[in-house]
């Protein structure tokens, strides 16, 4: 009897592959959306608007009701972060700077491309599709990133709803007794050139 | 008809007179340009001393409610509340100073500001340096408290504007008061 087709293995889905291909050429874009952190039984709000153009970044997170303002910029010097009382941080990595001045493990590297629906460069441990092809879960540099919503956006399906947790683990895979880091972020507004 | 009412009038007033308050409202944040980059709207109640709570409605669900002890975020799209302690203090946010008791001067220096689209405006700049915004602006109308203006250290500005205002309404008492719902993370902020 014929056994159902395999899924096509992601490297081989035409769809994903020309997706892919077109994502990876949008280097400029802005996008608006809201953040909510955890780590164990601390973590927090924030707004989020973030402005890539090439090599450069600024990321604006502002607290409820207008407070508690950060700035983070970084471009191929740097990153310099910024907060409403006119203090300033540099360092050479945004996401460590942005841990350093708040506490708050963000994977701003990764989140870079994930926000697109992309892999970053690099190994990837695991990758799901949906039916249109488009990223659903992903693995990678110990993050488990969880695509729960796209949204069009002129050629582009772009997630909306992202669900990212990093459970540290043993060699063996197990999960260490560690915190579990979550982020959740809703993608409300996306501007493309 | 009635002396015309200074801004700083209207602030006291506000103060001493206005105990509880209820409205609907619109947000909308401004960049450093003065350029909209979020508009929001929603209701809000406040109590006085220290109670208040924001619904926003639009474009996401968001409570933010003072009980009097803690401050509780609760973002229902993304299912996390953040709680934390209130200072008290009249600089905890700006919009605890809406709903703060005692002597503004202690934590402000106040001036009127110029009329301004048939509002009489007043100024308050945090003693504080370190309160996290630059300066607070209130817009009274006719004696009512008709916007209120956040300037951050980065010149965003989050300006809100109150309609179908009620002063001193009765209001129910669990208004103020909030239980995470079932199965949605509470964080310490």
């Amino acid at each position: 009897c014929a056994t159902a087709p395999l899924p096509p293995a992601a490297d081989l889905d035409p769809v994903w592959q020309a997706r892919q291909a077109a994502l990876v050429s949008v280097t400029a874009w802005q996008l608006r959306g809201r953040l909510a952190l955890r780590a164990a039984d601390q973590g927090g709000h924030a707004t989020l608007s973030w402005k890539r153009d090439g090599e450069r970044h600024r990321m604006d997170f502002t607290g409820p009701l207008g407070r508690g303002h950060l700035r983070l910029t970084q471009d191929s010097q740097g990153a310099e972060l910024r907060d409403a009382d006119r203090r300033v941080w540099r360092a050479a990595d945004a996401g460590r700077l942005l841990y350093r001045a708040t506490g708050w493990i963000v994977p701003l590297d990764g989140l870079n491309y994930w926000v697109l629906g992309l892999p970053a460069p690099g190994p990837v441990a695991n990758l799901q599709l949906d039916e249109q092809g488009r990223l659903k879960r992903l693995l990678q540099s110990g993050w488990d990133i969880q695509f729960l919503e796209y949204t069009r956006h002129g050629a582009f399906d772009l997630p909306s709803k992202m669900y990212i947790t990093r459970q540290d683990r043993h060699a063996d895979g197990n999960p260490a007794e560690g915190e579990i880091l979550e982020v959740r972020l809703s993608i409300e507004q996306w501007t493309l050139p | 008809a009635e002396a015309p009412r200074s801004g700083i009038d209207s602030l006291r007033r506000f103060f001493s007179e206005v105990n509880s308050y209820s409205a609907r409202f619109t947000q909308v944040v401004l960049d450093e340009r003065l350029s909209p980059i979020q508009e929001s709207s929603g209701t809000l109640w406040i109590e006085r001393p220290n109670k208040f709570r924001w619904d926003y409605e639009k474009p996401y669900k968001q409570r933010i409610v003072a009980d009097g002890e803690r401050l509780w975020v609760y973002d229902v799209g993304l299912q996390q509340v953040s709680v934390r302690p209130l200072s008290g203090g009249l600089n905890d946010t700006p919009a605890m100073l809406l709903a703060g008791r005692g002597r503004l001067e202690d934590n402000f220096t106040i001036k009127p500001l110029s009329m301004q689209n048939d509002s009489e405006w007043v100024q308050l700049s945090p003693r504080r340096k370190d309160s996290g915004y630059e300066d607070i602006r209130i817009g009274f109308a006719q004696g009512k408290l008709r916007v209120l203006e956040m300037v951050d250290g980065f010149g965003q500005v989050t300006r809100v504007t109150f309609q179908s205002s009620r002063e001193n309404p009765r209001i129910e008492p669990n208004r103020f008061s909030f239980t995470p719902p079932e199965g949605v993370d509470v964080v310490g902020e």
